[in-house]
């Protein structure tokens, strides 16, 4: 806290403390109307009291204007600096998502969140699934890939998070209409979905490290189609819920199930298998057997999401 | 005090945010970074930048220090120890702690009324004194019909505000906005879920009838969060993709709300 220096503590006021040992002298404060917003070492919002606020603020500086308490800030910063780099070497390579590429899976429009639910139920017709391009406009070259408002074929991350969200508000409402409703459910249902993506994610990091699948935004992209599984979740539990009779569930799920492993095997060939209109010089170049695996790899991958939407269903 | 009546009304001169928006006043404030507009839970703290005036202000103060440093005593007795008199140039306890019940009201007038327009800078005084009030009378009416759930009501708000300003964030393109901002929004919309929880003291509302009532609730709190936050975020485009997580933010309290729980 801040401290009066060189008045005798007689009667200390209410607000501020007043330590009652001697303080070594300090020099005499600088004029009040020079020192209120040049200091930087001082926070700027609201450290001092209400009415005493650019006074004081010029009393205060002096405190850290000693040579000592000066070696003391610079060696704090440098310990903090330090602290976040050692953070970030060994954390940065789980999660090295900077926020303009996060932000980019979230440019979504509403013609594009419309048009992507009905692909995801009806792949069958759809044409081109390759995801186009970004060409930067002052030097013509390739910039990376268009972001989802431009391009049906982008994965998104805005769905797949909306339709997570909805599942786990969707099974506590059936769970209350079904009479077994508490408040707990709700965390329940949430942990127990998160840990099942967490696990599927894990597994797809697995499976892009055994392939030398190396681009970090080609997890993200997997983790993004990986979440469009949750739409047909929720189809098939609504209508569990509100057609009576356990034929039709059935008969929904294997349908988004199906539609949902035909998407997967169409999208992500482009994002597993090395794509021809990429620079082929700086692309590593793959075997025919090294690409079989990765054909087996994403066949394995579509089917195997019906175990987990499976899992999805079945416990709730 | 020379404070209340300056700035209770809204705005005044340049000390002293307490309503810290471009509401009343001139521009000579909307170029402040966002600690200057009293961001932060009281909303009353002062900037380097507005308190530049004050120490001229003070009243008794000598160079600039406040009544309290300058040695002014207080009066003694049991009358003035439970009193409200302190040293002379305190601010009112309300406006130190940045409750202005003028605000709340029309803030929550705003809230209620979802056909006019909604200034884009009403919600610049982002206090949490409004929302917490609210949060805290869906749980009394909650009690009173039965249910004990305000630890649920409270992580349920803390978790979902988080992150939705985490995907309000994301969203945005052009804009930003911080989390006391959103925190404020979300509890000041609210209230149509508060008299719809009020509802449910008097009937259950685990029928037709409740239904009806909470989608309704639900409908009208989505409607005026999600335009107080593409009006901040400036995504009239994308109105109804702000609006789907608002609507599952409030279900939440809707389902909680109309199912009674087994135990």
């Amino acid at each position: 806290m801040f401290h009066q220096s060189h008045r005798p503590p007689s009667s200390p006021p209410l607000h501020h403390p007043i330590p009652q040992h001697p303080i070594p002298p300090m020099r005499s404060p600088p004029p009040v109307q020079h020192a209120v917003n040049t200091n930087p070492y001082i926070p700027r919002t609201g450290a001092s009291g209400y009415g005493e606020g650019g006074a004081e603020q010029g009393r205060y500086g002096n405190l850290f204007n000693d040579a000592t308490a000066q070696v003391g800030l610079q060696v704090g910063r440098n310990a903090m600096l330090a602290g976040q780099e050692y953070v970030e070497q060994n954390f940065g390579k789980y999660f090295s998502m900077s926020m303009p590429t996060l932000k980019s899976y979230f440019n979504v429009s509403n013609s594009y969140v419309l048009r992507k639910l009905f692909l995801v139920l009806f792949p069958w017709r759809h044409k081109p699934w390759a995801r186009q391009m970004k060409r930067s406009e002052v030097s013509g070259t390739v910039e990376g890939f268009k972001d989802p408002r431009d391009d049906i074929n982008a994965p998104d991350m805005y769905i797949p998070v909306m339709a997570f969200t909805t599942y786990i508000l969707l099974s506590s409402i059936l769970a209350g209409i079904h009479g077994v409703y508490h408040p707990e459910i709700l965390g329940y249902i949430a942990s127990m979905a998160f840990a099942i993506v967490i696990f599927e994610i894990l597994g797809l990091k697995l499976g892009c490290y055994l392939l030398s699948i190396s681009n970090d935004s080609q997890l993200m992209d997997l983790v993004a189609y990986s979440g469009y599984k949750f739409i047909g979740v929720i189809l098939t539990m609504i209508a569990g819920t509100f057609i009576p009779g356990l034929l039709i569930k059935y008969i929904v799920f294997l349908y988004t199930f199906a539609a949902n492993a035909f998407f997967l095997l169409r999208s992500l060939r482009y994002v597993v298998l090395p794509e021809s209109t990429v620079n082929a010089a700086t692309s590593m170049t793959t075997t025919q057997r090294q690409r079989q695996r990765r054909i087996q790899f994403l066949f394995a991958y579509s089917f195997m999401c019906q175990f987990v939407l499976m899992w999805l269903l079945v416990k709730s | 005090m020379s404070y209340s009546n300056q700035n209770f009304g809204g705005g005044g001169s340049n000390n002293l945010q307490f309503y810290a928006s471009n509401y009343d006043m001139p521009a000579s404030t909307s170029s402040a970074e966002p600690y200057s507009r009293g961001g932060g839970i009281g909303g009353a703290i002062p900037t380097f930048g507005g308190s530049g005036g004050v120490p001229g202000a003070s009243v008794g103060g000598v160079d600039g220090m406040s009544a309290a440093a300058s040695g002014e005593r207080l009066s003694g007795g049991w009358l003035a120890a439970f009193g409200t008199g302190g040293y002379s140039d305190e601010p009112p306890l309300l406006e130190e702690l940045g409750i202005n019940f003028g605000h709340i009201k029309s803030k929550t007038l705003t809230v209620l009324n979802p056909l006019a327009r909604v200034d884009q800078n009403i919600m610049d005084d982002s206090d949490l004194a409004g929302p917490i009030l609210f949060c805290l009378l869906l749980g009394t009416s909650l009690l009173f019909s039965g249910k004990a759930h305000f630890g649920y009501i409270y992580g349920v708000a803390l978790l979902g505000s988080i992150s939705l300003h985490l995907i309000m964030n994301l969203m945005a393109t052009t804009g930003s906005i911080d989390f006391i901002r959103t925190a404020s929004v979300l509890g000041y919309c609210l209230l149509p879920l508060v008299c719809a929880s009020a509802f449910g003291v008097l009937i259950s509302m685990d029928n037709l009838i409740g239904y009806f009532i909470s989608t309704l609730a639900i409908f009208w709190c989505t409607y005026s969060s999600s335009a107080m936050f593409v009006a901040v975020l400036q995504l009239s485009d994308m109105r109804p993709l702000v609006a789907y997580p608002l609507m599952l933010f409030y279900s939440v309290f809707a389902v909680m709300s109309i199912f009674a729980d087994k135990a």
